[in-house]
């Protein structure tokens, strides 16, 4: 075997078609990001993406991002499953929040289909990060803390990442290129593989501005589908954590308050010990806000809804939405004015 | 710790700067260090595994080297006995030790259901054991040593760092390209010289392989559907072809990708691997796509088995049209192969029907008349388009058990001629036909001008668009699809 000898002899020029690439990188970068913030270019795409599996948080986050452009104040935020999508209509809240307050309340809904409280949590702290509003309502009941719930690639998508304290890369991306944005919709959508999936993702064109999916008609109740879950909702000292970080967003400028979501009778038969469940649930929730300075604000017992106002077993239709949400704007602005519930001042949102 | 990943290049930058720090002498320590580390990132137990081979094979290889010297200091007409006995031993714990990691499953399988009959259900698990990751590679590389040693191609005695970073080298430890003895180890002490030549053509290649996996295999492998290959009586005839079609191409870029980044890699430190791919799917014949896919493991196959078969068939019948020939030999290697390749009863039919078709080409250039060389005509020609469609149709359907077990390769060869008026559903396929762009567009720009790096031959500005393009996709085509395993790295 022969001595070993230098095998090292880089030469100039070096390196000449990597500096021309990086030129062209960000030429074409540039160019690509010009391009979709055309106005005919933008209409022809869909709502854009964050990265995120869940596409109907995409679809809010881009109503809310809307508004928001438009210059609009976003005083409070509905957060929580499809419950919340299909049961909180901020419209009807602003009007009976006006009507005993006299004063302009502007809402969005941000409920996301499937997400539970640990959901809930990590959305609550990016949005409070990002638009500063004035008061955050988790929707929710005991259901959102079922074990197994596929909520946990929300929160660990990078952009929530990045706008809940973990900054990343990923993450830092997508919260600056529209371009990369409107690209992960796209890529989204091609991956869709059937018209049922293709419609759900599509299904965004049926919310409205302000984040609220109204659903017309009345199912008589069909309770098959939750004797087929096998799903749990006790109350533990770990499902209930994700309550804890929500209260952490306090000490910031934004107001926390948790709103019972009710559930038709019928679920308290079908689902086996909801009742048990509903209490742990109430007494859990009781015993972590103790000393916070939130309240939760519980509605089951209140039956509020009648038969005719639900949709199924769980979700209101639009007029059981009518019902509860003039509720709670009702509740809201009683809270207001008699300092039960005392709201920040508004605060710029990050740009 | 994958070769896609972030830790993986950095990992590489840090021994490549060390590597040129250090004088020569320590550079081989140094590639072994390293080549210990990323094998023990995979499993610090399969580095046990790695070490008794290393071992072994160089206290064999030691014994062969001492014993030819002594058989041909005695008489050169006199039969080495001893060192034909030695090297069959080596040869037979070899693969003995392969059989045991990667044929377990196989028996256990069986004796598993014999327990199931006699009432003992479930009584082998305790007993499974995990393949070491390349494995199936190094053992080869093993034997290909002791051949080697043993015909007299390594002329002196091998340091025992020489055999270690040959067997273990952190580029090629995985899957390859599984190396010849006697072509390799020169090169671990005639490095070439790493100019900017160099530099270029390994980026280049690490780009390609970065392209071929990530772009194009990651994204078909993703998209493929989870029930095609359990259930492809659900598909239409249109749909079976297409999925079919997507999963060899997502194969071929996913093995492609990887030998194109590891050569990329091992160029940086001056030591050439040899290449595993030439565009197989422009062949014309399921014989020579043998010599342009998975080139090193058809190589190893045609030296160590093929060969020495033939010759040893010869011995009793030298006529070369003599029908056991041609097809007993070329049958053994494809079923080895087929076996290489997995424990179960699929790989072997993919292995017998490979080599049935490849008897049948080699009975009919035997039998029939020379007729026009197609390599010689142009590729628009009437012929070699007729010859390439039919190539491609039949390597489309004898490659089936490749990927189905034997009940669904049957199923599947049914469904295609019953299922044609089953309605397909086309909404998946958009990804897929994205993903076929840059797959064709690589394979038929190196092909028309048979070069692998035909890139970096453009002009400046070209390269640096073609550059610049190639980054970009790469990072949007990872946040298209989750990353997946190496295809290869299972076997």
């Amino acid at each position: 075997m022969s001595k070993m000898r230098k095998t090292l002899q880089i030469s100039r020029p070096f390196g000449k078609v990597g500096i021309l690439a990086l030129l062209w990188l960000l030429f074409f970068i540039g160019a690509a990001e010009a391009a979709v913030h055309l106005k005919p270019v933008q209409s022809q795409l869909l709502a854009p993406g964050v990265g995120n599996p869940n596409r109907t948080f995409e679809i809010q986050l881009d109503r809310l991002n809307t508004r928001v452009d438009h210059g609009e104040h976003i005083d409070c935020v509905f957060i929580g499953s499809s419950r919340v999508l299909v049961g909180l209509d901020p419209e009807a809240v602003e009007k009976a929040y006006a009507n005993i307050t006299g004063n302009d309340f502007k809402c969005q809904n941000f409920g996301v289909l499937g997400m539970g409280i640990q959901g809930s949590a990590g959305t609550a702290t990016m949005l409070a990060n990002l638009y500063h509003p004035r008061l955050i309502v988790i929707g929710t009941n005991f259901i959102d803390f079922g074990v197994g719930l596929p909520d946990k690639a929300i929160v660990d998508s990078p952009f929530v990442r990045e706008h809940s304290g973990h900054i990343n890369f990923d993450g830092w991306v997508t919260t600056w290129s529209l371009a990369f944005r409107d690209y992960l919709a796209e890529v989204s959508y091609l991956a869709i593989d059937n018209a049922q999936d293709e419609y759900n993702y599509l299904g965004y064109n049926i919310t409205k501005p302000n984040g609220f999916l109204p659903l017309i008609g009345h199912k008589t109740d069909n309770m098959q589908n939750w004797n087929n879950l096998n799903v749990h909702y006790k109350i533990t000292v770990e499902s209930t954590r994700p309550v804890k970080s929500i209260l952490a967003i306090k000490k910031g400028n934004t107001q926390i308050l948790f709103l019972e979501i009710p559930l038709r009778t019928s679920t308290f038969k079908a689902v086996p010990h909801a009742a048990e469940y509903r209490h742990e649930f109430e007494d859990g929730i009781n015993f972590v806000l103790q000393g916070s300075g939130s309240q939760i604000w519980l509605t089951q017992d209140l039956n509020l809804i009648p038969e005719s106002g639900w949709i199924e077993s769980n979700h209101l239709n639009v007029d059981g939405a009518e019902i509860f949400s003039k509720w709670v704007g009702e509740q809201l602005g009683k809270s207001v004015k008699d300092g039960s519930l005392i709201l920040p001042e508004w605060s710029q949102p990050n740009p | 710790m994958s070769i896609t990943s972030l830790v993986f290049a950095g990992f590489v930058l840090v021994v490549l700067c060390l590597y040129y720090l250090l004088p020569g002498k320590s550079q081989k320590l140094l590639l072994l260090a390293a080549s210990a580390i990323f094998y023990i990132s995979w499993d610090w137990r399969f580095a046990i595994t790695l070490t008794l081979v290393i071992i072994f094979n160089f206290y064999i290889g030691r014994r062969l080297h001492k014993l030819r010297g002594q058989e041909t200091a005695q008489s050169a007409g006199e039969r080495p006995k001893k060192g034909k006995r030695l090297l069959w031993l080596g040869i037979a714990i070899n693969l003995a030790a392969l059989l045991f990691f990667k044929q377990s499953g196989f028996f256990l399988h069986g004796f598993q259901a014999l327990l199931n009959r006699l009432g003992f259900p479930n009584q082998t698990s305790a007993l499974a054991i995990i393949l070491p990751v390349g494995m199936s590679f190094y053992i080869l590389q093993a034997i290909s040593y002791l051949v080697d040693t043993h015909q007299n191609q390594i002329p002196v005695e091998l340091p025992f760092i020489d055999l270690a970073l040959y067997l273990a080298y952190f580029p090629k430890v995985l899957s390859g390209p599984i190396e010849r003895a006697g072509s390799f180890l020169p090169k671990l002490s005639e490095r070439v010289v790493v100019d900017n030549q160099q530099i270029t053509e390994s980026i280049t290649r690490i780009l390609i392989g970065l392209v071929r996996k990530i772009v194009i295999a990651d994204v078909l492998a993703a998209r493929i559907p989870t029930n095609f290959f359990s259930s492809p009586a659900k598909f239409s005839s249109i749909e079976l072809i297409f999925w079919w079609i997507t999963y060899i191409i997502s194969l071929y870029n996913d093995f492609a990708g990887y030998t194109s980044i590891v050569r990329g890699v091992s160029g940086l430190f001056g030591i050439n691997l040899s290449p595993n791919f030439d565009n197989p799917f422009f062949s014309t014949s399921v014989t020579e796509l043998w010599n342009h896919w998975h080139m090193s493991l058809s190589q190893w196959l045609r030296n160590y088995v093929y060969l020495p078969l033939t010759r040893f068939m010869l011995r009793f019948n030298q006529s070369g049209r003599f029908l056991p020939n041609i097809i007993v030999p070329a049958l053994v290697t494809m079923v080895l192969s087929g076996l290489w390749h997995g424990e179960s009863w699929n790989y072997v039919l993919w292995g017998a029907l490979m080599g049935i078709w490849i008897a049948a080409e080699r009975i009919r250039t035997v039998y029939r008349p020379a007729g026009e060389n197609l390599a010689n005509l142009p590729p628009w020609h009437a012929k070699r388009i007729f010859s390439w469609a039919g190539f491609l149709v039949v390597i489309f359907l004898i490659a089936i058990p490749f990927k189905f077990d034997i009940a669904n390769s049957f199923v599947f060869w049914r469904s295609l001629v019953t299922n044609w008026f089953l309605p397909p559903s086309l909404l998946g396929w958009r990804l897929p036909l994205i993903a076929f762009i840059p797959a064709f567009f690589i394979d038929w720009i190196q092909f028309g001008k048979h070069d692998e790096l035909i890139f970096i031959r453009w002009k400046p500005i070209v390269q640096s668009v073609l550059l610049a393009l190639c980054v970009l996709i790469i990072f949007l085509a990872l946040h298209a699809e989750p990353a997946q395993q190496f295809i290869y790295q299972g076997f």
